[in-house]
């Protein structure tokens, strides 16, 4: 019961943000120096076009009624028209989605796969040199813009090897695995050096506290202890810096795609820039603003379900 | 009952530090004989604690054993090469902490914690019998429905009693308790430890109690030793500690208990312990022992026997019945180095 | 229970007096090193950041041009330099405006409580809602490109960190004994808040500073790797890298260089903030 309380509190915080973030979106678009419509339409847009985007999102009406108008569009799934693909958000949005939420999920996954052995053995050998190294080596990526990795590894992997493609999605399922590869690990690395830090603290602790000495003294062996005990309790952060760092991913991921030309979100809010479509523009925002949103509060309600300590209240 | 089944021999412990290395335990030997109750009495930092934890092999690096010997059961638990040690803990001996709500697993149910020390080779319905079973041997009312609870939702005198529960599990020949009722309610404390001798004489388990609690130590403790800056400096059976303390040490701890007679005036032990890293020369007790002397700081002061299986490390123990040739009550005393 | 005296710890001594932290000494350096090679550009080499030269397009980096030249024959290096100017200039100039909002809103919303902090707490977690690197691109979209659009775009979005750190701070230190001290002699809040509080609440933001000019470097070099940051043929490093990506096969380092650059740009802010860190945890003791 204390569960859904909870849940149902988390999420009735997270509804009034998010209509305040529609809010800011919303105004996004008066940031446009000049005549909305002639910014959006273009300098040699027809005056029919003109008058239809003004009746179309009251542009000559006061603020307020706009932002009703562009609610009532969003709540019934309006999200605008792309002008350079003539078709509505809403249908070109889940393709790209896909590629998106893909790539995320990926690069989390290798970020995870890569972080446990390195924060095991730099907590394991504890200031000695296999510690210091993977301190150095995870500086790197924190220190580094991201595409620029992504470059790199295009020049040694995908260029100069050949061993994995250079850019775009890939058809089916174990392709696009291949493909995305490289763009993952270049996505993984920041979270990786995060995640390895944090992980190794955590271990460190958790290896000197008294549960586990009592592991030890009743008797358990060295594996058992490992996993049963320091894994258990010192992985419990990742899930809360997931949720902490996704917004920072879901970034990312905007250059990342750009970089290895991968038809997602990212790229095509890009695209929408670059070609003054500026719906397009501000629903990506949007969504990205909602994805994050989602990932938040979904990390909130799974982090009780694995610390029985949080529970109670 | 006078069959040793550990014997500690000359052991020590040091853990070097940024100013230097911290002698922990110096040259401490004891025997514990089967099914016998022992304590190890002292004041925080004489070593008490990290002599425990070297016989089990818990010290955390840096720290280490430096020397000598622990022999359990015909094996020097020191020199056994780990996976071995592993398997002496749990069934063989078994260590409880101070504070059981540090000591169990927070993410862990009390019947995960238990179950996983026993035997693979028992199917779990046997292994979920078994934790009952023990649960209620350590007095756990209603164990069926405990089995699933955390750590934090258990009260100080109900954790204290799982871990006692879990490390009875394999029913070990010897238990090491670290002061098991310190971190614990009054009132529940004299349970706790009625609890642990009953479970002594039931398994005829060996038990070393480590603690600074004196009372405990008249009631319910075969032998004792008296532990100070790293060594033991007295050692005797309960009863003749108390009726003929033959360190200053000793005396002064003695002294310091309250007791029922309100005519007597609480005598504390004036000045500080000494510096774990750079002792001196001779006894570590002379800058605050009221009968010291220049001889006292000259040398290495050995144990001697001083009476039947009585050991003392002071040099002037036949003064010692005589009243102090300086006030008790005064600081002050003679240093050494 | 018999009287103990003192408990002894055993523990690790630090050595007393606070250190220079090597982090520091060498972060310093690098600073240096940067600042004083890109002030000194003009000295330093003899090619002009832009100066196209069709006969040397694509050179490897040698001895002439130790980075190279890119495919309009402009001297890598020169350009790596002069681009430091601008990347610098950001860097600095995106934190140094939040920092101070940020940690002044942040400290009024934690002492003053009430409305100013439900206002300001809502502002930021809506802010905070949209990832970063997304509201500073849909800003910078709407806004233009250009250096002043980049600094009011990052800066926009920028202090809501500081003033969740100060706020949190303060939140703790007004409830400390001096603050009710100050009051009882009659102070008035203001005074309280910007004399006594705050000096005490800003270190977490002044640590955080170091991280977030790493941050904010790599966001202008993100904005300009996608065409939206500084104007061409402005040497930015990020668009650097964008214009090098055509050739990575035959002019890789048109591409990688200035990514060096970035990088060792950003290991100095880290080595700095670990040093002030270092050094606030000590004197705080």
């Amino acid at each position: 019961m204390h569960l859904l309380n909870y849940a149902i509190r988390r999420i009735g915080q997270t509804l009034p943000v998010a209509l305040l973030v529609t809010v800011l979106i919303f105004m996004l678009i008066k940031l446009l120096p000049g005549d909305p419509a002639t910014a959006i339409l273009g300098e040699r847009a027809s005056d029919e076009a003109v008058r239809d985007l003004y009746r179309q999102w009251g542009l000559d009406r006061p603020l307020w009624q706009q932002y009703v108008m562009y609610m009532r569009n969003l709540v019934t799934g309006d999200l605008g028209q792309s002008l350079r693909y003539r078709t509505p958000v809403t249908e070109l949005l889940p393709r790209r989605l896909g590629v998106t939420l893909f790539l995320v999920t990926y690069s989390i996954a290798l970020s995870i796969a890569l972080a446990v052995p390195l924060a095991v053995i730099a907590a394991t050998h504890r200031d000695r040199w296999p510690d210091i190294l993977v301190r150095a080596l995870i500086t790197v990526p924190l220190a580094s813009p991201a595409f620029w990795l992504g470059i790199l590894f295009l020049i040694v992997f995908a260029l100069k090897l050949g061993w994995l493609p250079a850019a775009g999605y890939g058809e089916g399922f174990t392709d696009h695995l291949r493909h995305l590869f490289l763009p993952a690990l270049t996505l993984a690395q920041a979270f990786t050096a995060v995640l390895t830090r944090n992980l190794r603290s955590s271990l460190i602790d958790v290896q000197t506290t008294t549960y586990v000495d009592f592991a030890r003294a009743k008797g358990l062996d060295r594996q058992a202890v490992l996993f049963r005990h320091i894994l258990r309790a010192a992985l419990l952060p990742i899930v809360t810096l997931i949720g902490v760092r996704i917004s920072f991913a879901i970034g990312g991921s905007v250059v990342i795609e750009t970089v290895f030309a991968l038809p997602g979100l990212g790229s095509w809010m890009v695209e929408s820039i670059l070609s003054r479509d500026y719906m397009v523009v501000q629903s990506l925002t949007l969504a990205f603003a909602f994805g994050a949103m989602l990932i938040n509060l979904a990390t909130d309600l799974v982090y009780p379900l694995l610390d029985p300590r949080v529970r109670v209240g | 009952m006078n069959e040793p089944i550990l014997t500690v021999d000359n052991l020590r412990v040091e853990i070097p530090t940024r100013r230097g290395v911290v002698h922990a335990v110096r040259g401490v030997s004891f025997t514990v004989n089967r099914g016998e109750t022992f304590a190890l009495v002292g004041e925080s930092g004489s070593g008490k604690t990290m002599t425990c934890r070297a016989i089990v092999g818990l010290i955390h690096p840096p720290g280490k054993i430096a020397g000598g010997s622990v022999v359990f059961q015909g094996q020097d638990l020191v020199r056994l090469p780990v996976r071995d040690l592993e398997r002496v803990r749990g069934s063989g001996v078994v260590m409880v902490f101070q504070d059981p709500m540090t000591a169990l697993n927070p993410v862990l149910t009390v019947e995960q914690q238990i179950t996983e020390t026993l035997s693979r080779g028992e199917p779990p319905l046997f292994q979920r019998d078994r934790a009952i079973e023990l649960l209620r041997q350590v007095g756990i009312p209603d164990p069926e429905r405990r089995l699933g609870s955390y750590a934090h939702q258990l009260s100080g005198g109900q954790r204290q009693r799982v871990m006692l529960a879990i490390a009875l599990a394999r029913q070990p020949a010897l238990l090491l308790a670290d002061e098991p009722t310190t971190a614990l309610d009054v009132t529940i404390q004299a349970q706790i430890l009625r609890l642990m001798l009953t479970l002594q004489k039931e398994f005829g388990m060996a038990l070393i109690l480590v603690t600074h609690d004196l009372g405990v130590v008249y009631q319910s403790v075969d032998r004792v030793a008296v532990m100070y800056a790293g060594q033991i400096v007295e050692l005797a059976a309960t009863a003749e500690l108390f009726a003929r303390p033959r360190h200053p040490y000793t005396i002064g701890l003695i002294g310091s208990v309250p007791s029922a007679d309100r005519n007597r005036l609480l005598t504390p032990i004036f000045g500080m312990p000494p510096d774990m890293i750079d002792f001196g020369r001779g006894c570590p007790f002379a800058p605050r022992c009221a009968w010291a002397t220049e001889e006292c700081v000259d040398r290495e002061i050995p144990l001697a026997a001083v009476g039947a299986e009585h050991w003392s490390r002071c040099i002037h123990v036949d003064r010692l019945d005589s009243a102090p040739p300086r006030p008790a009550a005064s600081p002050g005393g003679v240093s050494g180095g | 229970m018999s009287t103990l005296v003192q408990e002894q710890r055993i523990v690790a001594d630090t050595g007393g007096r606070p250190r220079l932290h090597p982090a520091m000494v060498i972060g310093g350096l690098m600073l240096l090193v940067i600042v004083g090679a890109s002030l000194l550009a003009p000295v330093l080499t003899s090619y002009d950041p832009d100066g196209q030269d069709f006969d040397q397009i694509l050179l490897a980096p040698g001895a002439r041009h130790l980075f190279g030249t890119d495919n309009f024959g402009r001297d890598v290096l020169t350009r790596v330099l002069y681009g430091a100017r601008i990347d610098l200039r950001i860097g600095i100039l995106a934190v140094v405006f939040p920092f101070l909002f940020g940690s002044l809103v942040g400290s009024a919303a934690g002492y003053f409580g009430g409305w100013v902090d439900t206002i300001v707490m809502r502002t930021v977690d809506v802010i905070t809602a949209v990832p970063f690197l997304v509201l500073v691109i849909a800003i910078v979209a709407f806004l233009g490109p250009g250096e002043v659009n980049i600094l009011l775009a990052i800066g926009s979005v920028g202090w809501v960190t500081y003033s969740r750190l100060v706020r949190g701070e303060v939140l703790r230190e007004k409830n400390l004994e001096y603050v009710a001290a100050a009051r009882a002699l009659g102070f008035h809040r203001w005074r309280i808040l910007l004399g006594h509080v705050l000096p005490n609440a800003v270190a977490p933001a002044i640590i955080f500073l170091a991280s977030d000019v790493v941050l904010v470097i790599l966001t202008t070099a993100s904005l300009g790797f996608l065409g939206l940051g500084v104007r061409p043929p402005s040497p930015e490093w990020g668009m650097m890298i964008s214009e090098g990506r055509e050739f990575l096969s035959n002019g890789w380092w048109v591409a990688t260089m200035p990514g060096f650059a970035c990088m060792y740009t950003g290991l100095m802010f880290i080595l700095l903030g670990d040093g002030i860190a270092d050094l606030l945890r000590v004197k705080g003791q």
